[in-house]
């Protein structure tokens, strides 16, 4: 199967889970990345449907509260109450059509690019506040949930079209990858953003950056390694590295050449920390975690098993003995 | 789609399984609505394309509704109305409290009643009304756990759980399939002194020969400081670890808030129970006192109380306010049918000693502490 028609397919199964609406302004799922390191999209979609429970709109604290006054021909305009008390502080936000949709994407327009998760929206009929036409919270499936797709395209022909970052909830965090200059963005509510992966080059945009310095320096010591315990700030760049299941040569891809020589002062630096958890353990357990051992350098080192639930236990229990060893560290 | 909140949630264990009904779900049963002693009403304004928005009555005196609050939107459906206000009133202590529905602005025709619950609230005789609800995107989301019978634990995997209060109940996580959510360690010494100490003072109190109604008053006081300990979650025990010291005693009204008490303190009732009252304590009194010369080491509680006497010394300033509050309460507003229910604690307490003897026996280093 084609990638695009995959990536097509991973799309429909997410927005199948969450409450449909005619078009998708915001792109929740994230942009420019490998589907490989994207959760299923079972878990996508109840994760964002999650979000949307817990700040609904009968929880929110604060509110945008507009009304109607009537402009010239068949628009209106929207005024916004800034104090209930005060008449005189109203101000005209927008003119529109004098349709509840129409007004409803322009309103989405208006706070396009504001983080607005702690408001929610109402419209009033007058200034007296009693009789309420919608309400709800900044969000694309309430502002363009009742409208139909017909509608839509009737209101295209006007000039009213959902414009500008419909992601009033900042769920998506926006990169640029180092290396290659792709636009990256990762939705930070849903998976860890160490796991993500850059579609174009394969580098790791958000692990990358912070890892870097720590790995020169890891580097540097490695010489003096043999016969000495390793510092706490190798071990956490060891289970750093390992947790977020990331190859080293992901890691040094960002403008530097000595890769293949860093992985053999990795491989020595594997071999030494190995010997001494060995040491450290009783024997019962000393065959699996040599077995174990091996395979996580393989895995660290980009030539390992590919199949992910293996590679994920191993992840996982590789970093269990890095805390293992930590602590021993720490009595010693 | 699946819900998997509701599934942990809103469905009590007692009630899921087929075991004997635990005694929550009888609590249950009697903190009924008429029982309420405040009550919340709201009323519907209707909306276009089959809609309505529900508020809440801010000033029941006044005609003048204008500092109502709106709560939320939903379709025209009693049961959708009913989960929106659910839904609203999640992560709050709302035991003793009922709501009512009414048709209109002026509170004339009332649609439901009941009190904020799960029986009440997401409750219908048509099983396909509730699955054409969830269709529409509306169904209960949040912790409907409104009388906070849930203590929120991990167990040893760091899994989160979900148990009732009773400790004595060994539950097993559901991921893991261990044996999990007994409470700490120091959290056991610390109980099982709590219980020592509240037994000596009650024996004292005993060979002193007080008067019938101060033993009363005494026995009610050491329920509700067990029953505080009882309920205590692991959070709040590392801040009474400073309390002892005398350093802060900021978190005590958040403990009582918290205990199964404050719930029974909301509810109305006649003073019929106090006769039966009386005659129950003196033979929870007559218990006390067999259990002095087998089960206990009296010169180590001694000890013990030595320790613990700075410590309620200044609990008692603080506490004087809602201990009294609940002595009036004990005396005046409960019904005769919570009494089997109090002794059924007391009995669950003293179950858990026998088992924290049975089982337990503390390092010195941890008797030290």
């Amino acid at each position: 199967m084609n990638g695009l028609a995959r990536r097509q397919e991973y799309l429909a199964k997410v927005q199948s889970g969450l409450p449909q609406i005619p078009c998708w302004p915001a792109d929740l799922m994230g942009y420019g990345l490998a589907l490989s390191c994207l959760p299923t999209p079972e878990v996508m979609a109840s994760q964002i449907r999650r979000y949307r429970d817990a700040y609904s709109a009968e929880h929110l604290p604060f509110s945008y509260m507009c009304y109607f006054e009537p402009a010239g021909g068949k628009k209106r305009t929207l005024k916004f109450v800034l104090n209930t008390d005060n008449r005189r502080s109203d101000r005209p936000v927008l003119t529109c059509l004098n349709d509840d949709d129409a007004i409803r994407i322009a309103l989405g327009n208006l706070k396009a690019n504001h983080a607005m998760s702690p408001i929610r929206w109402e419209i009033y009929k007058d200034r007296n506040l009693q009789e309420l036409v919608d309400m709800g919270r900044f969000d694309q499936f309430d502002l363009l949930g009742p409208v139909d797709g017909e509608k839509l395209n009737w209101l295209q022909l006007h000039g009213i079209e959902p414009k500008g970052n419909w992601d009033f909830d900042h769920m998506v965090y926006p990169m640029t990858c180092r290396n290659c200059g792709h636009p990256v963005g990762v939705n930070g509510q849903v998976m860890n953003i160490d796991v993500a992966i850059c579609e174009n080059c394969g580098n790791r945009p958000f692990l990358t950056h912070s890892l870097d310095e720590f790995v020169s320096e890891l580097l540097e010591q490695s010489g003096e390694l043999n016969g000495r315990w390793l510092s706490s700030r190798q071990l956490h760049v060891l289970s750093w590295i390992s947790s977020s299941g990331a190859n080293f040569s992901q890691v040094r891809l960002s403008g530097e050449k000595d890769v293949p020589t860093a992985e053999l002062k990795v491989v020595k630096l594997f071999d030494a920390f190995g010997v001494e958890m060995l040491k450290s353990l009783p024997a019962e357990e000393r065959e699996q975690c040599s077995q174990m051992l091996s395979r996580a350098k393989s895995n660290m080192l980009g030539s390992g098993s590919k199949s992910p639930a293996l590679v994920m236990a191993e992840r996982s229990y590789f970093a269990s003995l890095v805390e293992h060893f930590h602590e021993r560290l720490k009595n010693c | 789609m699946e819900i998997t909140d509701l599934s942990i949630v809103s469905q009590p264990k007692a009630l899921t399984s087929g075991q004997e009904p635990h005694f929550l779900s009888k609590m249950c049963a009697l903190l009924r609505y008429d029982n309420c002693s405040i009550v919340t009403r709201f009323y519907l304004q209707t909306l276009p394309k089959n809609q309505v928005c529900v508020r809440l009555v801010n000033d029941y005196n006044t005609a003048d509704r204008f500092s109502d609050i709106l709560i939320g939107k939903t379709i025209n459906s009693l049961l959708a109305v009913k989960i929106l206000i659910g839904n609203w009133a999640t992560k709050a202590n709302m035991s003793g409290i009922g709501w009512e529905i009414y048709q209109d602005s002026a509170l004339q025709g009332c649609l439901d009643r009941g009190r904020y619950d799960q029986y009440d609230l997401w409750n219908s005789h048509d099983p396909k009304e509730r699955e054409s609800l969830v269709s529409q995107n509306i169904y209960p989301h949040g912790d409907w756990d409104f009388d906070s019978f849930l203590l929120l634990g991990f167990c040893n995997e760091m899994h989160p759980l979900k148990s009732h209060h009773d400790l004595t109940v060994e539950y097993k996580c559901p991921i893991c399939q261990r044996k999990c959510f007994e409470p700490d360690r120091i959290q056991r010494i610390y109980l099982k002194k709590v219980m020592r100490y509240s037994l000596l003072k009650s024996v004292q109190a005993v060979r002193k020969g007080f008067s019938l109604s101060d033993l009363i008053d005494l026995s009610t006081f050491l329920i509700y400081q067990a029953m505080s300990y009882y309920v205590l979650d692991q959070d709040y025990f590392d801040k009474m670890l400073k309390m002892v010291d005398g350093s802060s005693m900021d978190c005590m009204p958040k403990l009582y808030q918290q205990s199964i008490f404050y719930a029974l303190s909301r509810c109305k009732g006649s003073e019929q129970i106090f006769d039966h009252l009386q005659q129950e304590t003196e033979k929870m009194l007559a218990v006390i006192g067999t259990r002095e010369d087998t089960s206990f080491n009296w010169i180590d509680v001694q000890v013990q109380a030595e320790m613990f006497d700075s410590y309620f010394a200044g609990l008692s300033l603080t506490m004087s306010k809602t201990a009294l509050e609940f002595q009036t309460i004990m005396r005046k507003a409960m019904e005769s049918t919570l009494i089997p229910f109090i002794m059924q604690l007391i009995d669950i307490l003293y179950r858990y000693q026998a088992y924290l003897d049975a089982n337990f026996h503390p390092t010195a280093e941890e008797e030290a502490i």
